[in-house]
């Protein structure tokens, strides 16, 4: 599905991803976890081409990835990042619809409907702007414009860093519900390991670049590998 | 044969008739009625004259005879020596030569007045303080000295006059046609005016004496190209000699105290001293000339603003992308904005001449800086999480700019594109001085006559425009962007 051959990547001389070779398992949640400046956030946007690697290769959906043809890849994968970056000059029924839009240019459909409905949303939110919705309600609308063309594969860059800890739960309910009822693959950017624990079946630990361990859930908390993997499981789940 | 002859005949008399001269004239009464002498004495011997008054001062009207925009137009000797040619004391007939040697421009003989300049006061200013010539003016350094504009710059101006007479005073600018005013109610005690000037008798001045002959000779004469038609040279040679200086500042006293006409004064001193009757046009009703150059006033601002919005637009687009050269083109388009309207419109003259492209061109220059920095802050403005997203959903450089960056600019685009058309309605009237016409021609005019209602015919649409340009933008700005992110008002 998404898999990362001898990556590395850095910015002004300075290495901030070092020889990486992941597979990401199809259909199944990994978190990617790690401290800021760890190289999570570079991860992502290595996968979905926003970066092209200085070294090495990726490929999505079993190809190696195609920098001329990036946005129609794109379309394939949902986005969502921290602090739900939805656009404030459409109605919410635009922003869940845009990616329809970039695609063939089509205009809102029932598909709006089906996806608030999914995640809880009122009808009548349709034409409300983005500001007239609480930090959850705008988002579950980032979750619905990211699924709205189906995408097989979903990027999360810090989702829910923004949100208060009932908002949370709630966001992480909803995403747990949506994998239960129809799997696709997502990759998580975290910095928490509670909702690493919560969401994925797969934990990739980052730190200084470098993959820490990289394995199923369970067995990454249960046996961290390295004193990076300890810290972070020690700092997020103390607390 | 004898028809092809006919033809030929006909076809060299028509070619003579529609001959067409440009005749300019500076902005100031006296130059509009010498003006008018010409044009209507060419117009009697079958020439078609089109009229450029209103022209900025002698850097504009020299400029635009030397670029041929106009043809003939009245000029001071006073003026040629020491302003065009740089050397004051010299002789008429060699600054003849050195006008057709160095520019290809040559004079009549004078009209016969000298149109000096002069310091004048009020009769009782100068029995209280008993000044009655410049000398006198030594020993009073506090004395209140409004010198006009154009005399203060001059080189036989205030300031080389203040050395050879050894002046302690400071002077300040004011317009002169606001200085007889400012006089008569002791807000000044000294002023600069021409010796020809109809104020003079009309409030009593005197004119102070010049002892030690700073002053150039003034003769009034027509200026103009070496090759423009002999016959028109021979029929302007009529006026030699014709113009004293009691008939002139009759003249000026009939315009600015009669309230006639400038093309009447000129018909009536035509049938008195040359027997020609002139055919007046018949001058329009107010309202419709209020209208007519409304409309050239709409032309002038909307044609230039939209030039500016279809270039400044897509550059600061580009410049956003290009953040590099960003900064060096936003300084150039700010030093624009730096160089005097009147001087970026002389700049204009040897390029696009005279008339209504230079004063287009020279709105769109003004225009640019506003928009392309408003555009340019605007794109930047833009929440950097929602450009990434954007990236991150798979817009193409083109539909994010369309869709998101655009939009989001918009209430800062549209109020850069607001700030550039009050300005333009602003700057629009100084056009009048490079005879592109328009509202400022009422105002340049009123100014020249002293005639308030005639600044006001002028000023009043002028800012009711700028007034009607904030509405609209209001309204644009309505339709356009969403109520929770319009910026301003």
């Amino acid at each position: 599905m998404v898999e990362l051959t001898d990556v590395s990547h850095g910015y002004g001389g300075q290495e901030v991803l070092t020889n990486l070779n992941i597979r990401f398992e199809e259909n199944k949640i990994t978190a990617i976890i790690g401290k800021s400046g760890s190289g999570k956030s570079t991860l992502l946007q290595l996968i979905n081409g926003l970066l092209r690697p200085a070294k090495g290769q990726v490929a999505v959906f079993n190809q190696p990835l195609n920098y001329d043809q990036t946005t129609s890849l794109r379309l394939r994968m949902g986005y969502m990042v921290q602090g739900t970056g939805l656009f404030p000059h459409l109605t919410i029924a635009q922003n869940i619809a845009i990616a329809g839009k970039i695609r063939d240019n089509s205009k809102p459909g029932a598909r709006v409907n089906e996806l608030m409905e999914l995640v809880g949303l009122p009808a009548r939110y349709q034409t409300k702007y983005p500001y007239e919705l609480s930090g959850g309600e705008q988002q579950r609308v980032g979750i619905c414009r990211a699924l709205y063309l189906n995408p097989p594969l979903l990027l999360m860059d810090e989702p829910m860093g923004a949100l208060d800890p009932i908002t949370r739960q709630d966001i992480q309910q909803e995403i747990v519900k949506l994998q239960r009822l129809a799997p696709r693959t997502m990759l998580l950017v975290t910095h928490d390991m509670r909702e690493a624990k919560k969401l994925a079946d797969f934990i990739l630990v980052l730190d200084q670049g470098k993959v820490q361990q990289f394995d199923s859930a369970s067995i990454v908390i249960s046996e961290p590998s390295t004193q990076a993997v300890r810290d972070l499981i020690n700092a997020s789940l103390d607390s | 044969m004898k028809k092809f002859f006919l033809i030929g005949f006909l076809l060299v008399a028509h070619a003579m008739a529609g001959q067409t001269i440009h005749v300019g004239a500076k902005h100031f009464n006296e130059g509009y009625i010498l003006s008018e002498i010409i044009a209507q004495l060419l117009e009697s011997e079958g020439f078609t004259v089109e009229r450029h008054y209103n022209l900025g001062g002698t850097l504009v009207c020299f400029e635009a005879l030397r670029n041929r925009a106009i043809d003939v137009y009245p000029e001071y000797s006073g003026t040629l020596t020491a302003e065009i040619l740089k050397e004051p004391n010299m002789e008429y007939a060699s600054m003849n030569a050195a006008l057709q040697e160095r520019y290809g421009l040559e004079v009549s003989a004078p009209y016969g007045f000298n149109n000096s300049y002069a310091l004048v006061c009020t009769r009782d200013f100068s029995k209280r303080t008993k000044i009655l010539s410049i000398v006198d003016l030594k020993n009073l350094p506090l004395l209140k000295i409004g010198i006009s504009y154009e005399f203060l710059k001059r080189e036989d101006g205030w300031e080389n006059l203040a050395k050879k007479y050894a002046l302690p005073q400071k002077a300040v600018g004011l317009e002169h046609g606001l200085a007889y005013q400012a006089l008569t109610e002791n807000k000044i005690d000294i002023t600069d005016a021409y010796s020809t000037d109809g104020e003079i008798s009309r409030y009593g001045l005197v004119v102070l004496k010049d002892d030690q002959h700073f002053f150039p000779a003034y003769q009034a004469t027509s200026l103009y190209q070496k090759d423009l038609d002999a016959r028109a040279k021979k029929i302007l040679s009529r006026l030699d000699g014709q113009i004293d200086e009691l008939a002139m500042q009759a003249m000026n006293a009939e315009v600015l105290y009669q309230k006639k006409t400038f093309a009447e004064v000129a018909a009536s001193f035509l049938s008195k001293k040359l027997k020609i009757s002139s055919q007046l046009t018949k001058t329009n009703s107010v309202a419709t000339e209020v209208l007519a150059k409304t409309g050239t006033h709409l032309l002038l601002t909307f044609s230039a603003l939209l030039a500016a919005i279809l270039f400044a637009v897509p550059l600061g687009i580009w410049l956003y992308w290009k953040p590099r050269v960003a900064n060096g083109i936003l300084y150039l388009t700010g030093l624009l904005q730096t160089i005097p309207s009147i001087a970026l419109l002389a700049i204009m003259i040897p390029v696009f001449g005279i008339g209504t492209w230079p004063a287009i061109v020279a709105l769109f220059l003004y225009a640019l800086l506003p928009i392309l920095r408003n555009t340019l802050a605007g794109l930047r403005s833009v929440d950097p999480i929602v450009k990434k997203v954007a990236d991150g959903i798979g817009m193409t450089r083109f539909q994010k700019l369309k869709w998101v960056e655009l939009p989001l600019a918009m209430p800062m685009l549209l109020t850069g594109i607001r700030t550039a058309a009050v300005i333009n309605v602003g700057t629009a009237t100084l056009a009048a001085f490079i005879g592109a016409g328009g509202l400022g021609e009422f105002i340049v005019t009123g100014f020249a006559l002293n005639n308030t209602s005639l600044i006001l015919r002028g000023a009043i649409p002028a800012a009711l425009l700028a007034i009607l340009i904030e509405i609209g933008f209001t309204l644009l700005e309505k339709a356009w962007v969403p109520k929770h992110l319009r910026g301003s008002k």
